[in-house]
């Protein structure tokens, strides 16, 4: 079986002390980074990049699966410890892990997080060592059209199945797509939207954007609510072991948290908010104790946290076979891929085995190494939370800066950080979505390469998307999600205003 | 009574603004030729047109019925604050250099969040802008700015 042997291979690749080295670095900063509140995986992928520029391509990748792995164990931890989930997918462990911990069970929430996402990480990988070059197979037959389609499904279902307004996701597609467009464009390198600046010949750098978008505009937000309060960390009391009872409620929840989240996450849906909800809503009404849900049920968090891992694994089929990325963080990979000039996809498999295998052989590592780190290091990541919010902020907006700078040693990109913060602080009074902005900056070059590349093969045909099936039927498929949201809502209005008027 | 919502008008409004700028600015470019059927020019009218669309629809919002959901009002001045920090920045950091920069920057950023511990945080500040700055520089091999004017001293 090659994919065994390639795997193997992998591994091989792994294990050289050299890329270990970078395997502990990356989950260790990865966790670190990922508990401080306010900073979601994808910030941290973005803020840690330029670290690896002198490094490696394969050594950078090595890390930044550990990165990429080692932030949602991070994540958990904030959720559990400060209820303050910093990313969508921590929202579920943050409502029972928190109340867990209020009740003094804050080690068992921890270690049924850690542990359940150890199982759900290496259960993804597994699958992802197989899903992977089954895609690759699928993608073969994929051209132009396909790809374009593929591209905006991927945008249509993040921007349609958001909840809120319609025409706030299409604005935060629309401004992405346009800060993706700064540059040369794609086919023929003719200058847009550039104003004379030579610094912008190059595009906007992914960091800036999801540093400027994420990191930047979560400051000025926080500034603006002015949430002063310190955040009361709960401390670890009393045993730090699981009792029996807590393995037995947990070991099923782990699975089905795997099963739910791995598919959900290869799906161009936007990430991990949809499998954890699901999970949690599962697990509550298949336990049989639901009266203790919201109020400290181990399931609850067991499900969602490993529905949460799933989901980053099952990310990562599509970006490594198709170049589709599915969530905001895989964006920010797939623009890490393109500043090596590596383009995933099924010629990366063929081109670079050793890179993409030993990326894969070293998320099985680093979910051992994340084992190991989190249960022991629970107290110093409890110390991390406790740093105050003023010093804490600083700190985040340091970071920014330096590696914002660090990109080309140019103050030009510290002020696009700052536009690009405003931009992501007004979004955020708005109550405008980031991730739509975040995907539409990384595929919005691609989408239009695919676009104008298969008008150039059809000679300007614009039928050439509908005569081919696969494309025709993605296209269909993309206007239903984003229509489709948009028809329900309009159709439960109607018979709100009917009432509104007689009443 | 239909409830007047500004924010979103604003905001709906400058989206309309941009679309306007982003289609006058996409026709400038100068346009394909041979077999480049669609050109450069096709995708910013692409995207003027999204943007067009999504703020009449945000402005009209504005005009709904429906209870207002925004936000309760928050405090500018720290926003303020800290774009001026970074502004600042953008043309103190080459001059200045790094360590400085960034000290005075983190105590500001603090006092911005309510520390008035300023001491300490210019202390911590300090700390940590020559943590990163030997770190990167001697151990990455990054070059963060020494600053033009510290140099000249030296």
């Amino acid at each position: 079986m090659e994919t065994l042997s390639a795997l193997a291979n992998g591994f091989a690749v792994a294990a050289t002390p050299y890329n270990l080295l970078w395997a502990v670095v990356g989950v260790t900063i990865g966790t670190a980074i990922g508990a401080l509140p306010g900073l979601g995986p994808s910030t941290t992928v973005a803020l840690l990049m330029p670290l690896t520029y002198n490094v490696h391509p394969t050594a950078a990748f090595i890390m930044f699966a550990g990165i990429y792995y080692g932030s949602q164990y991070g994540g958990s931890t904030a959720s559990i410890l400060l209820n303050t989930p910093g990313e969508p997918g921590a929202m579920m462990t943050a409502v029972e892990g928190n109340a867990m911990a209020r009740r003094g069970r804050g080690a068992q929430a921890l270690a049924t997080a850690a542990i359940g996402s150890f199982v759900a990480g290496t259960l993804g990988t597994i699958a992802l060592t197989f899903v992977a070059p089954l895609m690759v197979r699928l993608a073969l037959m994929l051209g132009a059209p396909e790809y374009f389609a593929l591209m905006v499904l991927a945008l249509a279902a993040a921007t349609g199945i958001i909840s809120g307004s319609a025409a706030k996701g299409l604005a935060s597609l629309c401004l992405g797509l346009l800060l993706g467009a700064v540059g040369l464009d794609p086919q023929n390198g003719q200058e847009r939207f550039t104003f004379g600046i030579l610094e912008l010949l190059d595009g906007i750098d992914v960091t800036v954007v999801a540093v400027g978008l994420f990191a930047v505009g979560e400051t000025l937000y926080v500034a603006y609510s002015g949430a002063h309060l310190q955040d009361q960390v709960l401390a670890v009391r009393g045993s730090l072991w699981m009792s029996r009872e807590d393995w037995s409620r947990s070991w099923r929840p782990w699975l089905r948290g795997t099963a739910l989240g791995f598919p959900i996450g290869a799906l161009p849906a936007g990430g991990a908010e949809v499998p954890t909800m699901l999970s949690y809503a599962a697990e509550k009404r298949l336990c049989r104790h639901p009266d203790e849900f919201g109020r400290g049920a181990i399931e609850g968090v067991a499900g969602p946290e490993a529905a949460n891992n799933a989901s980053a694994a099952g990310a990562l089929a599509p970006l490594l076979a198709l170049g589709l990325p599915t969530s905001a963080t895989a964006a920010v990979l797939l623009a890490a891929f393109q500043q090596y000039g590596l383009r995933p996809g099924p010629l990366l498999f063929t081109s670079n085995p050793d890179l993409v295998w030993g990326m894969i052989a070293s998320l099985y590592i680093g979910n051992i190494l994340l084992l190991v780190l989190n249960l022991p290091l629970v107290g110093v990541w409890v110390k991390l939370l406790s740093v105050p919010k003023p010093q804490l902020y600083a700190g985040i907006l340091c970071f920014a800066t330096l590696g914002a700078y660090t990109l080309n040693n140019n103050v030009v990109d510290i002020g696009l950080l700052w536009l690009i913060g405003l931009l992501g602080f007004g979004m955020r009074v708005m109550q405008v979505p980031i991730v739509p902005c975040v995907l539409g900056f990384v595929l919005g070059p691609a989408i239009e390469l695919m676009l104008r590349r298969s008008l150039a093969i059809s000679q300007g045909d614009p039928s050439v998307f509908f005569t081919r099936p696969i494309s025709c039927a993605l296209l269909i498929l993309a206007l239903v999600l984003l229509c489709g949201p948009l028809l329900l809502r309009l159709r439960s209005r109607a018979p709100a205003d009917a009432v509104e008027r007689s009443g | 009574m239909t409830a007047f919502r500004p924010a979103e008008l604003w905001f709906g409004a400058c989206l309309v603004l941009l679309a306007i700028g982003v289609a006058v600015e996409g026709s400038r470019v100068t346009a394909g030729f041979g077999y480049d059927t669609v050109g450069p020019r096709a995708f910013p009218y692409l995207i003027a047109a999204g943007l067009l669309a999504s703020g009449t629809a945000i402005v009209a919002h504005a005009f709904s019925r429906g209870a207002l959901t925004d936000k309760t009002g928050g405090r500018p001045l720290p926003v303020v604050a800290i774009s001026a920090v970074l502004v600042a920045q953008v043309f103190l950091m080459v001059p200045l250099g790094w360590i400085p920069v960034s000290t005075v920057a983190f105590a500001v950023v603090a006092f911005a969040f309510g520390s008035r511990a300023l001491l300490r945080n210019l202390l911590f500040g300090a700390v940590l802008a020559g943590v990163t700055f030997v770190l990167f520089n001697y151990g990455l091999g990054f070059r963060l700015p020494v600053g033009s004017v510290v140099e000249a001293l030296l």
